[in-house]
Formats: structure tokens, sequence, C-alpha cells
């Protein structure tokens, strides 16, 4: 079993390039016009539940940070983030679980020719997520977590007006995830099943532990509105709040749900 | 983009204000605790649901039931009809721990925050084999040495340790310096009588002082689904060689009943060194890993989820026997005489 989780350390590289492969897609960019980096804080309250350690609820704050880019391109708009918040979270009957979560999240939305004062864009989302519980409570098998990588579509609406002579935007996305993979710890260990056969390769361990995310089996949604103030050097401040939903309907199934808030400084690039 | 002007808002199209409107919704929601109904409600925590969902739990995860013949749905049909939705708090908690009782095994209990439930006739229903008082007094005297967790003495050029608790950490120093007072002794007496247990990294890291290399010692498979045969393949455990010198000279190891879990797998381990005897009653057992859930008022159980078998395939749920089995002399307890200690002085005289 040692081994094992040995083995299990050595794919999480694996496990970060497929998280990255969204982001080739999209930073894959032509005739930029604006390149933003931002970074920030967050702060965000959570509901979960895995049935895989408990029928109860658990809910609590984290904490944590934001970064990534921005493109601004005559035929795109597109957005790479990573965000990374930990916490402690009780079921309110004495228990708590140390949980952490990582996200590499990207849009991509598409612009029309011919429109100057485009509001609605269509485009697609990505999402790569890793979150990882331990139960304080519980001396063995303490472990718990979930990935997936998914694919859907998503909208925004970009509103952008001044108020006196500041300049200001908000914008509305929403994204649905439609089809990708996930993989979930064993019935009871926290090594993932296509490593419980012997003499299992690294690579195809992973492949065998992978199910399918899509409609019905796996649901993953989420909003997200903002307020983006430009100051006169062309950095910009936001303030967004996102509320997200999955559930992953595994042998063992777990939901989560989150209310996070960012505050983010963009620093033009270009 | 074209900046728009104070009159901004009468630009909205009507979809742009469904749009803004349901993100509108889902904030406002969002701060009140309505928003935990997206996940399903907790389960009612009525005495129904909170049986039913220990015993079901159990079903799918406890690792023991064919080795220990036990009817787990016969159980149910017996405890079920003594539950109602009036069966108070206590009352509930006794019914359970009088199932789990049913499993006969120390790695299952029941913790609520005014009781913990157990089984532990492994050690109540045979002789102590263990006099603290005797072995401290007559035996480690009053200038023994304490090194971490470790306390011995010399008898007769014999080392005598006692390591009283397998969640004490042993590190890497404690062995050297028992490693330096082994090497000049006629052989060493390893007590862990009354250990019950802890850590499994501290077992495998002080059978490591006795072995050159990497030492197999058993099989283990875990539950990996919900029905009763649903085990992953056997795995061959081990236990490490220690690379900074290890004791080659004759070993007694010393069991009694109430050594259980780390403890139990200790003696399984040095049970496969040729130089080890283990002299006593055998160890109370606990072969199988426990394993952690939750029931719907907060109540935490934990089962054994995994089982162990020696490489002769003989399980250790239920302990590891002894090379010489003995108990202690009453008359010898009363005169003030170990019986384990002094039939292993004579062994390694």
């Amino acid at each position: 079993m040692h081994y094992l989780k040995m083995r299990f350390k050595e794919i999480l590289p694996y496990v970060i390039l497929f998280s990255f492969a969204g982001i080739l897609n999209t930073t894959i960019v032509k005739a930029q016009t604006g390149i933003y980096f931002n970074f920030g804080a967050t702060l965000e309250q959570v509901f979960q539940r895995d049935s895989r350690m408990s029928p109860l609820i658990y809910s609590g704050i984290s904490y944590g940070g934001i970064a990534g880019l921005e493109i601004d391109s005559r035929r795109f708009f597109e957005k790479i983030d990573v965000i990374y918040t930990n916490g402690i979270h009780d079921n309110g009957e004495g228990n708590s679980l140390t949980f952490h979560r990582f996200r590499v999240v990207t849009h991509a939305f598409y612009k029309k020719r011919q429109k100057e004062n485009q509001k609605w864009y269509w485009g697609f989302s990505n999402q790569n997520n890793y979150t990882y519980r331990i139960n304080r409570g519980f001396s063995n098998f303490s472990e718990h977590y979930e990935y997936f990588t998914s694919f859907g579509p998503a909208a925004m609406l970009r509103f952008p007006f001044k108020l006196g002579k500041h300049r200001f935007s908000w914008e509305g996305t929403s994204q649905w995830q439609v089809i990708g993979f996930m993989l979930r710890p064993s019935f009871i260990s926290a090594i993932p099943p296509g490593y419980q056969a012997e003499d299992v390769s690294i690579l195809d361990g992973f492949f065998r532990s992978l199910e399918g995310f899509y409609p019905g089996k796996a649901w993953n949604f989420g909003l997200n509105t903002q307020l983006t103030h430009t100051l006169p050097s062309g950095n910009k401040l936001r303030l967004s709040y996102e509320f997200e939903y999955y559930k992953l309907n595994t042998t063992q199934p777990v939901a989560l749900n989150n209310h996070c808030f960012n505050f983010q400084v963009l620093t033009k690039l270009r | 983009m074209k900046l728009q002007s104070m009159s901004w808002c009468k630009r909205f199209s009507k979809p742009m204000f469904w749009y803004i409107g349901l993100i509108v919704f889902v904030a406002s929601v969002s701060f009140t605790s309505c928003d935990k109904h997206l996940l399903e409600k907790n389960p009612d925590d009525n005495p129904i649901v909170i049986f039913n969902h220990l015993w079901e739990d159990v079903r799918i995860k406890y690792s023991y039931f064919e080795l220990k013949n036990i009817d787990w749905d016969e159980v149910w049909s017996r405890y079920a009809p003594r539950i109602n939705d009036r069966t108070g708090t206590l009352q509930l908690f006794d019914i359970l721990a009088e199932m789990l009782f049913e499993l006969e095994d120390g790695h299952v209990n029941l913790t609520s925050f005014f009781d913990r439930s157990r089984n532990w006739e492994w050690f109540q229903d045979h002789p102590p084999n263990f006099n603290f008082n005797v072995m401290e007094r007559n035996y480690l005297g009053k200038d023994f040495r304490i090194t971490g967790p470790f306390r011995h003495q010399f008898l007769d050029s014999i080392l005598y340790i006692h390591y009283p608790a397998f969640g004490s950490t042993v590190t890497e120093n404690h062995l050297e310096v028992l490693l330096a007072f082994a090497n000049v002794s006629k052989g060493v007496i390893l007590d862990i009588r009354d250990n019950g247990g802890g850590s499994l990294a501290n077992a495998r890291r002080l059978a490591s002082l006795f072995s050159e290399t990497e030492q197999p010692y058993g099989m283990e498979r875990i539950k990996n689904g919900p029905d009763i045969n649903d085990f992953t393949e056997w795995e061959v455990i081990q236990f490490p060689g220690r690379e900074n010198g290890n004791y080659k000279g004759q070993v007694v190891l010393l069991t009694n009943r109430k050594v259980f879990s780390a403890g139990t797998f200790f003696a399984l381990m040095m049970s496969t060194l040729p130089q080890v005897t283990i002299l006593g009653d055998q160890t109370g057992g606990g072969g199988g890993i426990p394993g952690f859930g939750e029931l719907p008022n907060g109540w935490q159980y934990r089962v054994s989820v995994s089982q162990t078998v020696s490489l002769d395939d003989e399980h250790i749920e239920l302990g590891v026997m002894p090379n010489i089995k003995m108990d202690l002399d009453l008359t010898d307890e009363i005169n003030g005489i170990d019986t384990y200690i002094e039939a292993a002085k004579d062994l390694l005289q």
C-alpha cells in the first residue's frame, strides 16, 4: 500500500499536465489587443457533502488567492484563473475537516466581426478541479478527494459604463460543464481504484481510475458577476462574486456548492 | 468598446434583464442558509434512520463477517424491532452499541459526546498475565534508563526493554541507544505486554532494529466495494531493515492478551525473525485496520475494513500465537516474581 501511495505521488505531474491542457487551448491567441495579469485574494463559503465519509454537510469559510491572465484580442476574449483556497470546515456536530481546493479555470468567448458594441458573448469554459479534504476526526483513511477536468458552453454579458469620470465594466458569466473525466479514491483507501491491481504502470493506473463526466453522471455549473474599475493608468480593480455547484455521482457521491468572493488587481502587460 | 453614458440602464435589453435577474437571485439566495438545499438536506436524525444508516455502513464496510461467521441480516432482524421513533438517545446508543458488540472486534466502536461503546472481551475474558508494579519495582528498579518511550534495565547482563504503547514515537536516536546497550548484553527481553497499539509506523521502525534487510511478514487486503467479498488483491506487507546497524542476538518478546492492533502487527513482524522467541499468551488481535464514518446525528463509528494474514495464511484478527505459551504463576506474583521475565532470562542465559 505504501508503494502505491508513492506511485500516486508520482502521477501528480500527469494530473497537473492534464489540468493545463485547457490553458494551452486558450492561450493560443491571435491579434492581441490587451493582456492583463491579475492577482488577488479569495474568500469563499463552502457547503459540501462527501458521502464517502459522512452523510452530513460540512461547511465553512475558506481563504486563498487567485492569479491569472486575461487576453482581449480582436476575435476572442479569454481568461485563465488559478485559484487555491483552504480552510477548516465543520459538520455542526463537533467534527471538522481540513479543506484544500485547487482550480484552473479557463473561459474563451468569441467576438462577432462586425459588432463593436457587443454585449453578449458565447464561448466555452474548461474547469480543472482538485478538492482534497482530511477528516480531522478520523485516525485512518481520513483522506478524501475528487479531481475532474471538464468542458462546456459559457456565456458572458459585458456592459461597460461611466460614472462621472470613472470607467467601469460589469460582467456576468455563466458556465455549464458538459463533458470530461473525473477521478475519485477507491472505496475505503485513498488510492485511486485503477492502482489496486498489481503491476499497473503509473499512466495505466491513472487511466483505469478515470470515470466519464457527462450530464446525469456529473454536474458542474457556475455563475459569476463582477464589477471592474479601470484606472487612468489602464490597470484595473475588480470585485467579483461567483456561485458554483458540482456533484459527482460516483459510487460514493460528492457534492459541493461554493460562494466565492474575489478582490483582484489587474495589471496591463500589453 | 464604446463606453456608455449615465443612462446606461435604459440600454439593457429584455434578455439582459433576465440574465442579470438570475445572477441577482442566486446571489441573494446565497446569503441565506437556503442554498444548503442545493445539496440534499442532511438525513433525519430520528432513531430508525440512524439505526439503518449504521447497520448499512457496517454491512458494506466490515471485513470479517465471513471469518467470524456473522449473519448481519439476521442481526438486523433482531435489533430493528427494538427501535422506533420514540427511542431515547441513551437507549438508542445502548442498542447500537449492543449490535456492534456482536462483531467481537476491539476495533469497533460507537462514539458519542457522552459515551464510547466497545467490546473488550479480547482481554477481559483472559488472565492479565502482567503486573506492572511487580515489573517496575522488582525488575526495572530505581536506576533504569528512559530512552524516549522505552524503559530499560540490565537484568543479569540481559537487556530488559519495556515499551507500553505503540502510540509513542520511536526515533532512530532511540534505536541507536537501544542497539548500543543490546550489543553489550547477553540477549534482549522486549516486553510489550498491555501494549494496546497505536501507530503501525512505530511498530515497523522498532522491528527494523532486528532485521538487516526488508522483511515480508504478512499479507493484507482492503474492502473495495459494498459486497461481503469485495476486497483488493492480497498485497504482501513488509517492514524495513535498518541500515544503521541492527541487533543480531537472541530476543524474547513478551506478549499477553492486551497486546492489540499495532502490538499484534509487531508480534507478527517479530515472529518472522529466526532469532526471536515469543513467550507468554497470544495477543488480543486487531488485524483489521479501522475505518471511520459518521451517522446522521453526528455520532462516529469505526469498524475494521481490512484483513491481515500471516505468511502462512493465518488471520491475525484473533491474535498471534506465542512460541512458548504460559500464564503468570500466582504464587510467583505474590512473591514479587514475574514468571514471564524469569522464563525469558532462563532462555537467554
